[in-house]
């Protein structure tokens, strides 16, 4: 980096356009929470899917991960976002349609991050319920979720981060969050060294502490199972 | 609504898709060499040159908190800036390259350490030199800890590749985006492009989950 360009970083030029660029934020962080809720609930419902006991859920259960997880996301929003409507001949906002697509493709690797957490629970401890005379809704709620989530939040947390990363490619298909705010003001004051500086600290200060306490997560139930 | 699929217009251009595929792949294997060398070397100055470990971390969490994309862009847009211009296939290489190097540098370092000390004390008291003990002891064990970790970062990149079309560079997304708005027919297009996408990954998944049960080490 030039001593100019490092010098220009502190220009009140950048300053000023601050408050344009922690709108994009927001809308980062609100639609990575409610994408992260949304994936969750796909994830619990499409792993229990692969458990099932009837052929065909498992198979579209197994259908539904293996092509969202062999295909990129940048294209299955792309698709949702302008394929999608002309088949239904619903439209869809961007933010809808992100939303949308992000939800399908993180929803498929929660699936199986929630699938080999509750696959991880010894069947031993389930046999024991049923003998007690517990319900299959018994046995999978009080022994097998709770045993399960502390197994799963290691992976989860990482793939919170994940998504938190994806959703800046909601920008291609023009959602206003924080890459896209920074790129269409970039023609204009032709900062781009440093708008997109300021963009990589803002995802920088929220993602590493994320990133932080999935490592320390791993860390701990390595030394759990070791214990 | 009834939709009227005709994919006509995919086989006419489907020359011009498979170019785009060419790119992808190409994009793929450059990155992937290079990032295995950057990756392998940042995980042995990091074990070996203690002293500049805060650089390297500082590298490393940098490129796994921030999103690639922002990198891409910030490496096409921003560097420039400082007097540095790459074409946009190369700003894609070095972006996915640093990218990846940050995460296989964290494998390589893991399957490395997961090797016992006592199996590098053992060697050294048989009279191997270090780089004996490091080459005949230590990689073959690390090596199999370390290849279904890199199995599943190669098909991640097959698909993060795509991200190289904000750039410009033409592989098969950016084809498929320029084809589908050219020809008015995105549905064709891109439902074609995305059965192409999951035709080369699926094997490619199957594949690494394969390797990460043939290599798994039993303890």
């Amino acid at each position: 980096m030039s001593r100019g360009v490092a010098l220009e970083m502190f220009s009140p030029l950048i300053w000023h356009q601050l408050p344009f660029l922690l709108v994009g934020f927001r809308t980062t962080l609100y639609v990575s929470g409610i994408c992260l809720v949304l994936a969750t609930v796909v994830g619990i419902v499409v792993a229990l899917g692969l458990l099932s006991r009837l052929f065909v859920v498992r198979a579209i259960a197994g259908l539904y991960i293996d092509f969202f997880r062999s295909t990129p996301l940048l294209i299955q929003l792309v698709w949702v976002y302008y394929a999608l409507p002309l088949l239904t001949g619903y439209s869809m906002t961007s933010l809808e349609a992100g939303i949308l697509g992000l939800t399908l493709y993180e929803g498929s690797y929660l699936t199986e991050i929630f699938r080999s957490g509750i696959m991880s629970v010894a069947t031993g401890h389930i046999d024991a319920g049923r003998a007690l005379g517990m319900t299959s809704w018994q046995v999978f709620h009080q022994i097998v979720l709770p045993q399960a989530a502390v197994r799963m939040l290691p992976a989860f947390t990482g793939q919170a981060l994940t998504l938190l990363k994806d959703s800046s490619i909601l920008s291609i298909i023009a959602v206003q969050e924080l890459l896209w705010q920074a790129e269409s003001v970039i023609p204009i004051t032709l900062h781009s060294m440093q708008m997109l500086t300021v963009v990589a600290i803002l995802y920088f200060a929220v993602g590493f502490p994320v990133a932080l306490l999935s490592n320390r997560l791993h860390a701990r139930w390595a030394f759990d199972q070791g214990a | 609504m009834e939709y009227h699929w005709n994919f006509d217009v995919v086989w006419s251009n489907l020359p011009f898709l498979l170019m785009g595929l060419e790119y992808t792949v190409l994009l793929t294997a450059v990155s992937m060499s290079l990032g295995l060398m950057l990756g392998l070397s940042i995980a042995l100055i990091r074990i070996r040159f203690t002293r500049i470990r805060a650089a390297i971390v500082l590298y490393v969490e940098t490129f796994r908190a921030t999103p690639l994309l922002v990198q891409l862009v910030w490496i096409y847009n921003a560097l420039p800036a400082s007097g540095l211009r790459f074409d946009p296939f190369w700003s894609a290489v070095i972006a996915l390259t640093l990218n990846l190097g940050a995460y296989l540098s964290e494998i390589f370092r893991a399957g490395i350490i997961s090797v016992s000390k006592g199996q590098t004390h053992a060697g050294l008291a048989l009279g191997m030199t270090p780089a004996q003990v490091a080459r005949v002891v230590v990689l073959p064990q690390a090596v199999r800890r370390i290849i279904p970790p890199v199995a599943s970062m190669w098909v991640g990149l097959f698909k993060d590749t795509s991200l190289a079309s904000a750039i410009a560079v033409a592989e098969l997304s950016y084809r498929a985006n320029i084809l589908s708005a050219r020809t008015y027919r995105p549905v064709e297009i891109l439902t074609a492009v995305a059965v192409l996408y999951f035709v080369i990954t699926y094997p490619q998944a199957r594949m690494a989950h394969w390797i990460s049960n043939a290599t798994r080490v039993r303890e």
